[in-house]
C-alpha cells in the first residue's frame, strides 16, 4: 500500500511543523483509515448515549495524561510515579485561581500547564545525577509531598470538600452538555495525538529518546543530556497539569483525595498494557484501562456472578495488578505490538512477512 | 516518657524489619520491592483472620510465617525468576503490580476492614517501676528478636554467605558454582517472611486495614536514607523514621506524620543520594 | 589418548558483524600447562569464555567448531554445567569477593564446589580450606582481612585457591598478570607451576606476557587476530623467528632482507 515513491522533502527542523504532520500518513491507504475514522469520531454522539459520551470524555482525557507520560516514561526512560502529583498540581492551580480570581477557562488552564512546567523543571534539577530507579522514588517522594500539601491546604485554606467549579466558558461557547465536552475534548486529545507525534520525530524527541536509551552514549554523541532531561520533565508535566485542570473542570470539584498513588499506578499501567513508547500505545493503554472496570463489571453480569459492590472494587484491583505483571513478563511491547502484529499478518497475506521492514511507531 | 520511648522502639523495629526485608531482596536481585506494606498488611491478615476463626495466637503466627514463606517463593518463581537482568525498572513496575493484586486480594478476602489481631494481650506489663503497654511490649521484643535472627543468618550462616556472595557478584558467584536461582528465592523467602513478621506485629499493636499499608512507605524511606544496599543503614534510618512520626504523631498531627522523614529523604538524594550507609558504586550501578 | 580439552574450528560472532574467532583449534593434554597468547583484541578472553560458557547469550553466537572435554561436547553448556564438568576459571577481572574475608571467599567457593554437584565417574576429592591456607602462606596470614585489602598478587593466588578447592580437571586462567609487577608475575607463574608438579594439575594459562607463559608452559598457541598464528611446544616456540621478533622482542641475528620482511607481511595480511 505505499504509493509510488514521493519526491523526498527535506525534514523540517521545527519541533512541531506542519510537514512532518503531513508526513505522518504514508499513502493513500492510511489517508484513507484517517478520514474515515475521523468522520466516525465525529460522528459518534449521534449514535451512541450519554453514558458512552462521558466514558469517551473520560477516555480523551486519559489519552491526553497518559501520551505524556509515555514520553517522560517509555521515551525518555525516567520512570515517574508522580503522575497523580501533577494532575493534582494542575487541578489545584486552575481551581485556586478560578475561586480566588475568577479567571476564565483558557487562562486556568495555561496557568496549570505553567505551573506543572515548572514543577517540572523543578524534578528533573533534583534528579539530574540519579540513574533510574532513582528518579522513581524522587517521583515517588514528589508525589508524597504534593498530597500532602494539598491536604493541608485544603484542610486549612479551603472548606474541606474541596474547590467548586462552574462550568467552564470559551468564550464562543459553553461546556454544558457531555457532547460538547465531547468535541472540545477531541479536537484536544488531536492535537496533544498529533504534538506528540510531531515532536518525537523532531530534534528534541530524537534526543529525548537518545537519552532514553542510553544517557552516557548520548553524552558523549553530543546530546544535552541535562537540558533534554530538564525539557522533557517540563513539557510533559505541563501537558499533565493541563489534563488535571481538564478534568478538574468536567468533574467540577478539586479535592486533594482523588490524587493517591492508584492514579499514578493506573497511568503506568496504561503505558504498560498500551506499549511503552509508542504513541498509539498510549491511545491503546489509556482506552483499555478506562474501559476495564465497565467490561469486568459486564463480564460479572453475564457469568452470572453475584457481586458486592466492595468486593467489585478489589475484583477490579486484581485484575488489574494481574494484567500488569502479564503484560510486563510476557508482551513487554503491550497492545501497540499486538496491533503491530495483527495488521502486519492482515496486510501482507498471504505472505508470512515483508522482507524490508519500514520502522512504525 | 517511658511509653513514648517504647512507642518509638517498637515502631523502630517494624520498620527495620520490614526495611530489611526489602534491603535484602534488592541486594541479591537487584529489584526494588515497593510491595512490602501490601505484603505486610496481606500476612497481617492472614494471621487475624485466623484467630477470629478460633486459632490461638501461639499457632497463628507461625501459620502466617509459612503463608509468607510461601508466597515469597511464589512471587519469585512466577515473576522474578523471568525477568532477573532486566534493567531496574521492570522489577520496579512488577512490584507495584504485584502490590496492586495484593491490595486486591486484601479486599475480596478478607473485606479490607480493620481488624485487631485480637492476641489476648490487652492490660499493661509492669516492668520495674514502669507501667508499659504489653502490646507495644511484645512487637518490640518480636520486632527485634526477628531483626537478630536474620542478622545472624546473614552473617553466619551459609546460606547469609551464599546470599553477600551473590549480592556483590553474581557473574563470580555462578562461576563459583553456587546455585544463583536458589539463592535469590531463598531471599525473596526472607524477605517475604520479614515483611509478614512486620505485618503481624504492627496488627498486634494495632490494627490490620487497608490504610495500614503505610507502614511499606516509611520502611521505603528508611531503606532510601540508608542506603538501599546497606542492611545496617536501613536499621539506622529506620530509628530516624519512627523517632520522627512519632514526634509528629504526638505532637502535632497524626495526618502529617510521613511529612519528616520525606524532608529528610529530600535532603539526602540532593545531598547524599546513595544514602547514609550505601556505597556509591551501587548507586552508579544503578 | 585424547587430550583433555580439544578445541576444532571455533567461532565466535558479537552482534552480526564482529567475528571474534575464527577457525581456533588447539588442545591441551591432561598434565600439561598449556598457554594461550596474543596481544590485546586477539581473540584470547572470548575463546576462554566460550569454553567456559560465560558467553553473553543476546548478541554473542557461537557459529562453528567443535569443544570437547574429556570426549564430550561443551559447545553451549552453562556456566554450572562446565563447574560441574571440572572446568575452573579464573577470570580476568573481579576475580573475588571484596566484601567478604579471605577465609569466607574460600568457604563460599567450597559451598559452590560442593553444590555444583559431582558428575558421576569423576574422582571427586575435594580441597579442606586448611589446606589452601598450607599451600599459600600469605592467604592464611591474611585469613581474616575483607578481600578488598589484599594486593593484586594476593587476589590472584586467592582466586586460584578458590578454584582449587573444586579439585578441578582444568583449571583455565585469564590474563594471569594482569596488572601485577614483575616479581607478582613471577609468583602466580611459578605458584602455577608449582600446583602443576605438585598435584598434576592442567593448567591452561591465557595471557599478553609471552616470555612468562612460555617460561613455564609445554605447550603453547598464539592468536592474532582471532586466528591461531602460531602453535608448538615450548621449544618451537622460542625457536620460531616470527614469535622472537613480535612477541618476545629478540631481535634476529641476521639482516633481514627486504624479501623476508615482505614475506612476513603477505602472510600476516592474509591471515
Amino acid at each position: 500500500m505505499m504509493s509510488h515513491a514521493q519526491s523526498p522533502r527535506i525534514p523540517s527542523s521545527l519541533p512541531i511543523s506542519m510537514g512532518r504532520t503531513l508526513a505522518l500518513c504514508r499513502g493513500r491507504a492510511q489517508w484513507l483509515a484517517v478520514v474515515v475514522g475521523g468522520v466516525a469520531l465525529l460522528a459518534l454522539p449521534r449514535f451512541f448515549s450519554v453514558f458512552w459520551i462521558h466514558l469517551a470524555n473520560v477516555c480523551l482525557i486519559a489519552i491526553i495524561g497518559a501520551v505524556a507520560l509515555n514520553i517522560l516514561t517509555g521515551n525518555a526512560r525516567l520512570v515517574s510515579l508522580g503522575q497523580a502529583a501533577f494532575l493534582g498540581i494542575g487541578a489545584f492551580a486552575a481551581g485556586l485561581l478560578q475561586r480566588t480570581y475568577n479567571v476564565p477557562f483558557p487562562i486556568a488552564l495555561a496557568a496549570a500547564a505553567i505551573a506543572g512546567g515548572i514543577v517540572g523543571v523543578m524534578v528533573a534539577l533534583l534528579s539530574l545525577r540519579l540513574r533510574v530507579l532513582y528518579v522513581a522514588v524522587t517521583t515517588l517522594v514528589l508525589h508524597f509531598a504534593v498530597t500532602t500539601f494539598f491536604s493541608f491546604v485544603q484542610a486549612v485554606f479551603l472548606d474541606s470538600s474541596g474547590i467548586i467549579l462552574p462550568l467552564p466558558n470559551l468564550g464562543f461557547m459553553e461546556l454544558q452538555t457531555p457532547t460538547d465536552w465531547y468535541y472540545f475534548l477531541l479536537a484536544i486529545a488531536a492535537l496533544i495525538v498529533l504534538g506528540a507525534l510531531n515532536l518525537l520525530r523532531s530534534f528534541i524527541g530524537r534526543r529525548w529518546i537518545a537519552v532514553g536509551e542510553h544517557d552516557v552514549a548520548a553524552e558523549a554523541l553530543g546530546v544535552p543530556v541535562r537540558w533534554a532531561k530538564v525539557s522533557v520533565f517540563a513539557v510533559t508535566s505541563a501537558v499533565v497539569a493541563f489534563a488535571g485542570a481538564l478534568s478538574a473542570y468536567y468533574v467540577g470539584t478539586v479535592s486533594f483525595e482523588s490524587y493517591h498513588l492508584g492514579l499514578a499506578i493506573a497511568y503506568l499501567a496504561m503505558i504498560i498494557i498500551g506499549g511503552v513508547g509508542s504513541v498509539l500505545g498510549s491511545i491503546l493503554g489509556a482506552v483499555f484501562i478506562t474501559l476495564l472496570p465497565y467490561v469486568l463489571d459486564q463480564i460479572f453480569l453475564i457469568a452470572h456472578l453475584n457481586v458486592r459492590a466492595n468486593v467489585l472494587a478489589g475484583l477490579h484491583q486484581i485484575a488489574f495488578g494481574g494484567l500488569i505483571v502479564a503484560f510486563l513478563l510476557f508482551e513487554p511491547r503491550g497492545l501497540a505490538e499486538i496491533w503491530r502484529r495483527v495488521r502486519s499478518a492482515a496486510t501482507d497475506w498471504p505472505f508470512r512477512y515483508r522482507s524490508a521492514s519500514r520502522s512504525v511507531r | 516518657m517511658a511509653s513514648f520511648i517504647l512507642t518509638v522502639v517498637a515502631s523502630w523495629g517494624i520498620y527495620a524489619l520490614l526495611g530489611m526485608g526489602i534491603v535484602l531482596v534488592y541486594r541479591t536481585s537487584r529489584v526494588l520491592n515497593l510491595a512490602g506494606g501490601e505484603l505486610a498488611i496481606f500476612i497481617g491478615y492472614v494471621v487475624a483472620i485466623a484467630i477470629e476463626n478460633g486459632l490461638s495466637f501461639p499457632i497463628a503466627v507461625p501459620l502466617g510465617m509459612g503463608s509468607a514463606m510461601a508466597l515469597g517463593l511464589a512471587i519469585f518463581w512466577f515473576t522474578i525468576r523471568r525477568i532477573m537482568g532486566e534493567p531496574p525498572h521492570v522489577g520496579l513496575m512488577l512490584t507495584v503490580g504485584i502490590a496492586t493484586i495484593l491490595n486486591g486480594l486484601m479486599i475480596v478476602l478478607f473485606g479490607g476492614g480493620m481488624i485487631a489481631v485480637p492476641a489476648g494481650l490487652s492490660g499493661f506489663t509492669t516492668i520495674g517501676s514502669l507501667r508499659l503497654p504489653t502490646t507495644d511490649v511484645v512487637a518490640a521484643i518480636g520486632a527485634w528478636l526477628s531483626i537478630a535472627a536474620i542478622g545472624l543468618v546473614y552473617r553466619v550462616t551459609n546460606l547469609g554467605l551464599q546470599m553477600r556472595a551473590v549480592a556483590e557478584r553474581v557473574m563470580l558467584s555462578a562461576q563459583r558454582g553456587l546455585n544463583v536461582d536458589r539463592t535469590v528465592a531463598l531471599s525473596w523467602i526472607i524477605g517475604v517472611l520479614a515483611a509478614g513478621l512486620a505485618g503481624i506485629l504492627h496488627g498486634e499493636r494495632a490494627f490490620v486495614a487497608l490504610s495500614a499499608t503505610v507502614i511499606g512507605i516509611s520502611a521505603l524511606i528508611a531503606c532510601l536514607i540508608g542506603g538501599m544496599d546497606s542492611l545496617k543503614g536501613v536499621i539506622f534510618a529506620a530509628f530516624i523514621v519512627a523517632l520522627t512520626e512519632s514526634f509528629t504523631a504526638l505532637y502535632i498531627d497524626p495526618r502529617y506524620v510521613l511529612i519528616a522523614p520525606v524532608m529528610i529523604l529530600l535532603v539526602i538524594l540532593i545531598v547524599r543520594p546513595w544514602g547514609l550507609f550505601g556505597t556509591v558504586e551501587e548507586f552508579r550501578r544503578v | 589418548m585424547t587430550p583433555l580439552l580439544e578445541v576444532e574450528g571455533l567461532e565466535v560472532v558479537y552482534g552480526h558483524a564482529i567475528r571474534a574467532i575464527q577457525g581456533v583449534s588447539f588442545s591441551v593434554a591432561e598434565g600439561q600447562v598449556v598457554g594461550l597468547v596474543g596481544l590485546n583484541g586477539a581473540g584470547k578472553t572470548t575463546t576462554i569464555r566460550a569454553i567456559s560458557g560465560f558467553l553473553p547469550t543476546e548478541n554473542v553466537r557461537i557459529t562453528d567448531g567443535r569443544m570437547r572435554f574429556a570426549g564430550m561436547s561443551i559447545r553451549g553448556l552453562r556456566p554450572y554445567q562446565a563447574a560441574r564438568l571440572g572446568i575452573a576459571v579464573v577470570p580476568e577481572r573481579d576475580k573475588v569477593f571484596d566484601t567478604l574475608t579471605v577465609r569466607e571467599n574460600l568457604e563460599v567457593a567450597l559451598i559452590g564446589a560442593r553444590s555444583s554437584g559431582a558428575e558421576p565417574g569423576r574422582c571427586r576429592r575435594f580441597l579442606t580450606v586448611h589446606d589452601i591456607f598450607d599451600l599459600f602462606k600469605p592467604l592464611a596470614q591474611r585469613a581474616n582481612q575483607d578481600a578488598i585489602f589484599l594486593s593484586g598478587g594476593e587476589r590472584q593466588i586467592l582466586a586460584i585457591g578458590a578454584c582449587l578447592l573444586s579439585w578441578p580437571r582444568l583449571l583455565i586462567v585469564d590474563e594471569a598478570s594482569l596488572g601485577l609487577a614483575p616479581l607478582m608475575r613471577r609468583q602466580v607463574l611459578d605458584t602455577l607451576a608449582l600446583l602443576n608438579n605438585e598435584l598434576a594439575l592442567t593448567v591452561l594459562i591465557v595471557d599478553q606476557d609471552v616470555a612468562g607463559v612460555l617460561s613455564i608452559a609445554d605447550h603453547g598457541y598464539v592468536l592474532e587476530n582471532g586466528r591461531v598464528a602460531f602453535a608448538g611446544s615450548r621449544e618451537q616456540l622460542l625457536r620460531h623467528g616470527d614469535v622472537k621478533e613480535f612477541y618476545l622482542g629478540q631481535k634476529e641475528e641476521r639482516e633481514r632482507g627486504y624479501r623476508d620482511v615482505k614475506q612476513y607481511r603477505r602472510i600476516r595480511r592474509w591471515h
